[in-house]
């Protein structure tokens, strides 16, 4: 990024959700400073003033468990983008060990390799996000679409089909034994990539852990006005405000990418990946488009 | 997969569009953590009320540690407790894995399988029945007992074994052998199921590894020791400004401290039935569901 004012970024904030959906909790926070800062010195008086650094001490263990759950939360993401390059990778491998057994008049076949591999992609996007769009597969007949809606599983539907044809092919003799050797091990990766993004998608942080950060912030954000009102009076609301912001702002981001195969601005490109797979293979096996 | 999301998004409490930060309160009743900690948050309390009675009415002790102490001995606590949370973590997450593996090996040994047997229903028939059998055996085995009820047509070779699945996997295996010897699988075909049961069988010690093996205790218990030590001379720092407040603050802050340490101990060994452990029995229920569709489905 190449920008002459450093802090530019700060003007983008319609970029990210964050802000928006953090500022009612913002405004509650902001107005229970305010109450908190009003009843201390309008009308009680009580002389409260926490020694400084217990909120140093609150500040490090509730540092740590921030970190522990950005880093958690952002080790699945990258995780899920591996499993991405990897579902690609593997695809084209297949492909191109395809393309090279099988001889180019056999268009039948190699529509079919191309038809199943560009569905399993396009159907695993859809069952991480926990709707199948039929409309969006290609080639499929609509017998054969309805079929598949009868399907326990539609991702593992497209790779059983093309492991069933490696198969076929090999009792046929139209691949040798070493060539299909080489393909079912790409059946392998296939499925393991499948049940990694399965295990991401289905497994959130332990909830009693993200429930005690939550609880925790929750306690210091209550503490924090009592630390500043003595000092800076009504500015304080601002300050607490600010503090929740950056605080909150870090639990809910890790919540956000914690799950990366959604629709969610920080999430994966699944969408870009999947037409690029699509492109990739038609060019590979040489799929003549009618 | 549907039964799993259910199971597991009925725990995450995240609200994707949820604006208000503040209804995670609402889930708080669901864990264990303060139950857990209820007790020696209490006496906690106490000893800390006791002192300042103690010291505010009777004696007029000039023992005060200076901040930087109790703020020095927290920054080592942390250090302690960030790789107690983390190791108990990844324990959590490599039995995450290791069963997200153990699904792949089966689902493909289940794509093999029924590919390679494409004609034979009564050898596939068969597989399916044992995959199935594999999968309730090492859902139990991971649960610490076997229900043997469960399993179906197992000669008593598997019924009186001590580890189940081991003795499930070289059944398989036997058969494999058997219909490779009588050409009806060929050489290759042979060489991959082997494989997928190979990995089986290393994800299941895998599994055990984690299941039966805790952290070192000496570690564990000096962990605890110093956080008792640590609590003991926290209100010394504080004897100047002692007051309800101060209290209050103390007890907020031992009951954050030592709950990173209970929900580690609750995670650590994730085979278990705590809260938050890993929902096994819908995970296995899940790969069962899908090798038996594997079987079931038709060739095309």
């Amino acid at each position: 990024m190449k920008d002459s004012l450093w802090f530019k970024i700060i003007f983008d904030f319609h970029k990210t959700r964050t802000l928006k959906r953090l500022s009612v909790s913002m405004l509650i926070v902001g107005f229970y400073a305010f109450v908190c800062d009003y009843v201390e010195s309008e009308i009680f008086h009580i002389d409260f003033k926490p020694p400084s650094y217990i909120f140093s001490m609150l500040g490090i263990v509730l540092g740590l468990l921030l970190v522990f759950r950005t880093n958690t939360a952002y080790d699945r993401w990258w995780e899920g983008r591996k499993l991405l390059s990897k579902l690609g990778y593997n695809m084209k491998n297949l492909s191109i060990k395809i393309n090279s057994y099988l001889s180019i008049e056999d268009q039948e076949n190699r529509k079919f390799f191309f038809t199943m591999m560009v569905n399993h992609a396009f159907s695993l996007k859809d069952s991480l996000r926990d709707k199948i769009q039929f409309e969006e597969l290609i080639n499929l007949s609509p017998e054969f679409i309805e079929n598949l809606k009868t399907k326990y599983h539609v991702p593992n539907h497209f790779l059983i089909l093309i492991n069933n044809k490696i198969s076929e092919l090999y009792k046929r003799n139209v691949i040798s034994d070493v060539q299909f050797l080489e393909l079912s091990k790409h059946i392998d990766e296939a499925s393991e990539v499948v049940s990694s993004c399965e295990r991401i998608h289905t497994s959130p942080i332990p909830f009693s852990y993200s429930i005690h950060l939550k609880k925790f912030l929750f306690f210091f954000i209550l503490i924090l006005p009592f630390g500043f009102i003595h000092d800076l009076g009504y500015w304080c609301i601002l300050i607490v405000m600010l503090v929740f912001y950056a605080m909150a702002g870090l639990e809910v981001i890790g919540e956000e990418i914690e799950d990366p195969f959604g629709q969610d601005e920080n999430d994966l490109p699944f969408d870009s990946v999947c037409k690029s797979i699509k492109k990739a293979l038609a060019e590979i096996l040489s799929i003549q488009s009618k | 997969m549907a039964e799993l999301k259910e199971t597991l998004l009925s725990k995450r409490f995240y609200k994707k569009d949820s604006l208000n930060w503040f209804v995670f309160l609402m889930d708080v009743p669901k864990t264990h953590t303060l139950r857990t900690m209820a007790l020696s948050t209490l006496i906690v309390t106490v000893y800390f009320g006791f002192l300042h009675y103690i010291l505010t009415y009777h004696f007029d002790i000039e023992f005060h540690l200076p901040g930087f102490v109790t703020y020095t001995l927290g920054y080592i606590m942390i250090i302690l407790y960030y790789f107690r949370l983390n190791t108990s973590y990844y324990r959590w997450y490599e039995g995450r894995k290791a069963l997200s593996y153990l699904g792949a090996s089966a689902e493909t040994l289940a794509m093999k399988l029924s590919s390679s047997l494409s004609e034979n229903i009564q050898e596939k028939e068969y597989f399916k029945l044992m995959m199935q059998n594999l999968l309730f055996a090492i859902n139990g085995h991971l649960r610490g007992e076997v229900d043997r009820t469960l399993l179906v047509d197992c000669d008593s070779f598997i019924m009186n074994s001590q580890h189940v699945p081991n003795a499930i996997i070289q059944v398989i295996n036997d058969r494999i052998n058997v219909l490779y010897t009588s050409n009806k699988i060929g050489k290759f075909e042979f060489l991959q199921l082997g494989k997928h049961l190979v990995k089986m069988n290393e994800l299941l010690a895998q599994c055990d590894a984690i299941r039966k093996t805790d952290p070192p205790f000496s570690y564990l218990y000096l962990i605890r020791i110093f956080l008792v030590m640590y609590t003991i001379i926290l209100p010394f720092g504080f004897v100047h400004d002692f007051n309800a407040w101060v209290i209050l603050m103390l007890v907020i802050y031992f009951y954050f401290f030592t709950g990173c340490e209970i929900i580690s101990n609750e995670i650590q060994n994730p085979f278990e039935y705590d809260q938050n452990d890993l929902p096994i029995d819908s995970i296995c229920l899940v790969i069962r569901k899908s090798v038996t569709s594997i079987f079931e489905e038709g060739r095309i």
